[in-house]
């Protein structure tokens, strides 16, 4: 490459690659191109040398005089002794403490996510509001769904189909095997039941409802929870910064 | 006390408390060995061997916290905390070098006093002017000499106050501290990397800022 000593040329070189030969942190090639840059660039060879200056002009600053002195006297030794809750403290928010952070951190996004979830109507299609009508819209779902598996079974009964339920499958595969049934079985209302050939809704909803479900007093049990994590979260923060402020 | 007849003999015989200090080894160097048993004995409750550690170590300790924070009664406050720190979190000491561990100590205290600085709208430093430190009157020195010292000093001092904390932090520990960049990087808690950049842009800023006065430097 070419150097030009031009300023304008000085002016697109790159200075920290100068700032790092004056401290001979560049690695052999890279040594070897800047050197070349500042071998032809006067301004780069004059900020080496600068740099290199200052360096040693730093390196040798003269100490600062102490304006007092430091030593405890006993009435400060007194109070800094340390006790069960200052050594309790001390063990958060240390560099030694690699725990509390990323749990508090943790829980505190899960808990914030949780209230999001849980508190904000239409934030997802599973908030507060949707969940109670969910749960009541899933008692109604599952008892159709009951009528139509009794409905089934009343009819593999009467219609003599015992041959075709393996005798000797396993009653896990049965369970499985089930949802399939339901779905191929004539309904005895004459109406067809969607939800029941989706086996995604029939195993889904019965697990979620019961922790969106709102108690009596219309708190979902997921706001409670998230409550709890943000609480706890947050306290966790809390003790940290307590624990550097006073703990040591 | 620190010349006292009973310490220097405990520094060549007393067999260390190994087991106290959580430490495997019995360091050589009698420095090291004279820390640990003040270390030692301030950790059961003596303040006067606390205090001899102060003595011991405060005039460099507040010489490198000046330097990263550049005025004086922030500097002294933060060694004065760093102190307090050290005497609380005696027990948090687990062997190695002790004036190593009283410069992190001070190193942590200094840069919580740069945080507390940014976090409110402050002035920004004073001039540090040290009217107590004079060149070394040798027989070749001459008043010329003695005069651009001083105000190489001045210059020097005003300049390293303008930078960034992170730059400055980084410079004194390096130049004038002599950790490498590993060490450094791991007391301020960031990259290799950073703290090279950091050394380098700081020492390009501190040109800037002495453009106009480098022939001081230069003599």
């Amino acid at each position: 490459m070419s150097h030009d000593s031009s300023p304008t040329a000085h002016s697109q070189h790159d200075l920290l690659l100068v700032a790092a030969l004056a401290d001979r942190e560049l690695t052999g090639e890279e040594t070897e191109q800047v050197r070349a840059q500042v071998a032809a660039c006067a301004e780069c060879a004059a900020l080496q040398a600068d740099l290199v200056t200052l360096a040693q002009a730093t390196r040798e600053l003269p100490p600062v005089a102490r304006p007092r002195d430091f030593t405890l006297r006993p009435v400060d030794a007194q109070r800094l002794r340390p006790t069960l809750v200052r050594r309790i403290l001390g063990s958060f928010g240390t560099t030694r403490d690699s725990v509390s952070r990323p749990l508090a951190m943790g829980l505190t996004t899960l808990g914030l996510a949780g209230l999001l979830v849980g508190v904000v109507p239409g934030a997802l299609s599973l908030g507060a509001g949707g969940a109670t009508s969910l749960s009541g819209a899933g008692q109604s779902v599952d008892e159709e769904r009951l009528e139509s598996m009794r409905a089934a079974e009343d009819g593999r009964d009467t219609e003599g189909q015992a041959s075709a339920a393996p005798a000797a499958a396993p009653d896990a595969s049965g369970d499985s095997a089930a949802p399939s049934a339901v779905a191929g079985a004539p309904d005895p209302d004459g109406v067809d039941n969607g939800a029941a050939e989706n086996p995604i809704d029939i195993a889904g909803e019965p697990d979620v409802a019961p922790l969106l479900a709102s108690d009596p007093s219309g708190v979902s049990q997921v706001v409670v929870i998230s409550g709890s994590f943000l609480i706890i979260g947050l306290g966790l923060f809390a003790l940290r910064w307590t624990s550097r402020r006073f703990g040591g | 006390m620190l010349d006292s007849p009973r310490l220097r003999i405990a520094v060549m015989r007393d067999p260390l408390p190994v087991e106290d200090l959580r430490s495997t080894t019995v360091p050589e160097d009698p420095v090291q060995r004279r820390d640990l048993i003040l270390l030692e004995r301030a950790r059961s409750g003596d303040l006067d061997s606390f205090n001899d550690l102060v003595t011991l170590y405060q005039d460099q300790l507040y010489a490198l916290v000046v330097r990263m924070v550049p005025d004086r009664d922030q500097a002294a406050d933060a060694v004065q905390e760093a102190f307090f720190s050290a005497f609380r979190n005696l027990h948090t000491f687990r062997g190695g070098s002790v004036k190593a561990w009283l410069n992190r100590i001070c190193v942590n205290a200094a840069m919580d006093t740069q945080r507390a600085r940014r976090r409110r709208p402050v002035q920004p430093y004073p001039e540090l002017d040290d009217d107590s430190w004079q060149p070394p009157a040798g027989i070749e020195a001459d008043p010329e000499r003695t005069a651009v010292l001083a105000e190489r000093t001045r210059a020097l001092r005003a300049a390293l106050a303008t930078i960034t904390d992170d730059q400055r932090t980084a410079i004194v520990l390096y130049d004038i501290e002599g950790y490498d960049y590993a060490e450094i990087a791991e007391m301020t808690g960031v990259s290799l990397g950073t703290v090279k950049s950091r050394i380098h842009r700081g020492r390009l800023a501190l040109r800037d800022k002495l453009a106009g006065r480098m022939e001081l430097f230069r003599g």
